[in-house]
């Protein structure tokens, strides 16, 4: 299936002026580690950065990037080290981050509409038994509106394509009020249209001062995609601006043959 | 035509028929959404064993031994199922083969040892209108448990059967939850065994889910209507069964069973009106 309103800009007026760069909305990572079971799967992550960037985390193939991303959703427990939010430890700003596993973990013949799964995305404000407010159900059209979903609002989910429902997931995320957005390989398994339009999304969103971290491990279209990139080979071997870190000497650090693996 | 309803016996089918159907129906679809169907069948197996071991243990059958029995069986296997699960890095489906397979072998062994199991078959087979008061009021307190706690987490269930990591991220207890499920599918089993036995107890939870799932376009219509329609289903069956003398658990089933390609059809039926609506 081809996305059908793949070169319309995004109206992203609409996301508000709450979410614009900010100094004090910073992402600050020390010292972590992770480990799977008696494996370390990651090591000495320190980095920080603040709000409106778009990250790529780029690495191959068991280089940490999905645990970086799912510690930081506080899926994965540290084993060392912090992660702060604007100061606060993460477990304190939960609903402030979204966390969107790959499209392939989702099942699509789950009995939900896109609006359905927009809606979920209120849970951290609503809880189990709280009303709908007027406020939410604006927020959630504000989401649908801005990912361009109000002619798929009643869709079930496998009568997406793979683009809209990354869209579906992505406007889930922003109807939590998220200020962070974690995504795990969204570009895998989209078509070029789509991949096109997907870029177009998490520019405007960094742009209008929402932090994604992404996981990708495709280097062709890394400096369209992300102003800031961090290498990843079970620890970090570059972080910075995509001009200045996306480098061959970092590259061939990330890509050289993964480390052994050590057991704790 | 009523008439039958005078018999005490028949007012507690009737009843626990409609408990146990709509909670157990409800429930089902939670079961179904975390594709677990074949886990209850599994699950229903470790019955044998825990009822064994109730007779070894206490020296006779009696319902008390035989709920209790049953009860210990399937929550034995059943949680340690979930915790193999996590140590191991095994699927679901994997370690509950090993252990349900296991104490079932388990259970045939302790059988030999035992001279005559009269009453066995009631929990095989079920026997709906041998319900005592004490069996009718355990199963309220059981539906009543279960409804509760789907409706303590009405929206955490449907986001953590959605997408676990998802419902992690946003707070939902999603370990707690796996236990608990497990739990309520165990506690659902053992009442329903004295419904429609344990050979048949899975289709309770499964059919009335895939009956409504045909249809149903959010998880909460689902949930509820599945409760709807395994409680329906469950009285209907209470009165083909008196009138035409038939059993029961079984007519249930079966009635169950009838609806599932019906709903199939309505479903297409309704894909087909939509798709010429388009043209």
């Amino acid at each position: 299936m081809a996305e059908s309103s793949t070169v319309t800009p995004l109206p992203i007026t609409s996301l508000g002026s709450s979410h614009r760069p900010n100094a004090a909305h910073e992402l600050q990572v020390e010292n972590l580690h992770v480990h799977h079971g008696r494996i370390c799967a990651l090591a000495e992550v320190n980095f920080s950065i603040g709000c409106g960037h778009c990250v790529g985390v780029l690495g191959q193939n068991g280089a940490g990037k999905s645990t970086l991303l799912k510690s930081i959703a506080g899926l994965l427990p540290a084993v060392k080290g912090q992660i702060q939010w604007r100061g606060h430890p993460l477990a304190k700003v939960r609903s402030e981050i979204a966390y969107l596993p790959q499209i392939d973990s989702i099942d699509p013949y789950f009995p939900l509409t896109v609006e359905g799964l927009v809606d979920m995305g209120r849970y951290p404000h609503l809880g189990e038994h709280a009303a709908w407010r007027k406020l939410d159900r604006e927020v959630v059209e504000t989401a649908l509106d801005t990912l361009q979903l109000q002619d798929l609002r009643h869709r079930r989910l496998y009568q997406l394509s793979g683009g809209q429902r990354q869209r579906a997931q992505i406007a889930r995320a922003l109807a939590q009020e998220a200020h962070i957005l974690l995504l795990d390989e969204p570009f895998s398994g989209l078509d070029e249209p789509s991949q096109r339009m997907l870029i177009k999304v998490l520019r405007d969103l960094a742009d209008n001062g929402r932090l994604l971290l992404v996981c990708h491990h495709d280097l062709k279209a890394v400096p369209e995609i992300f102003d800031t990139v961090l290498l990843l080979n079970r620890k970090p071997v570059g972080f910075g601006p995509t001009e200045e870190a996306f480098t061959p000497e970092n590259l061939n650090a990330a890509f050289e043959r993964r480390p052994e693996d050590v057991h704790v | 035509m009523f008439d039958f309803l005078e018999y005490g016996f028949n007012q507690r089918a009737l009843i626990a028929a409609a408990l146990i159907g709509f909670s157990n129906g409800a429930l089902g679809a939670l079961i179904v959404l975390r594709k677990n169907a074949l886990v209850v069948s599994a699950l229903a197996h470790a019955l044998l064993p825990g009822i064994a071991l109730g007779i070894l243990v206490f020296g006779a059958l009696n319902p008390f031994v035989g709920f209790v029995g049953a009860l210990f069986g399937t929550l034995v296997v059943g949680l340690s199922t979930v915790y193999v699960s996590r140590i191991a890095l095994l699927d679901h489906q994997t370690s509950l083969s090993v252990l349900y397979t296991t104490a079932f072998a388990a259970g045939l062994l302790m059988l030999e040892h035992i001279p005559s199991f009269v009453g066995l078959e009631g929990w095989l087979f079920g026997n709906i209108l041998g319900l005592r008061n004490t069996d009718l009021w355990i199963s309220y307190f059981v539906s009543m448990s279960i409804l509760l706690l789907l409706f303590h987490w009405r929206r955490g269930w449907i986001l953590y059967l959605f997408e676990a990591d998802i419902a992690a991220s946003m707070g939902v207890p999603v370990r707690r939850m796996n236990y608990l499920l497990t739990l309520m599918m165990v506690l659902g089993l053992v009442t329903s065994l004295q419904a429609v036995g344990s050979v048949l107890s899975a289709a309770l939870f499964i059919t009335p889910a895939a009956i409504v799932l045909q249809l149903a376009r959010s998880p909460r219509t689902l949930i509820w209507g599945s409760g709807f329609v395994g409680c329906s289903a469950a009285t209907c069956a209470i009165f083909l069964g008196n009138w035409y003398n038939l059993r029961p658990g079984a007519v249930i089933i079966l009635l169950l069973g009838l609806m599932f390609p019906v709903s199939l059809g309505l479903k297409h039926l309704r894909e087909g009106l939509i798709a010429s609506n388009k043209k």
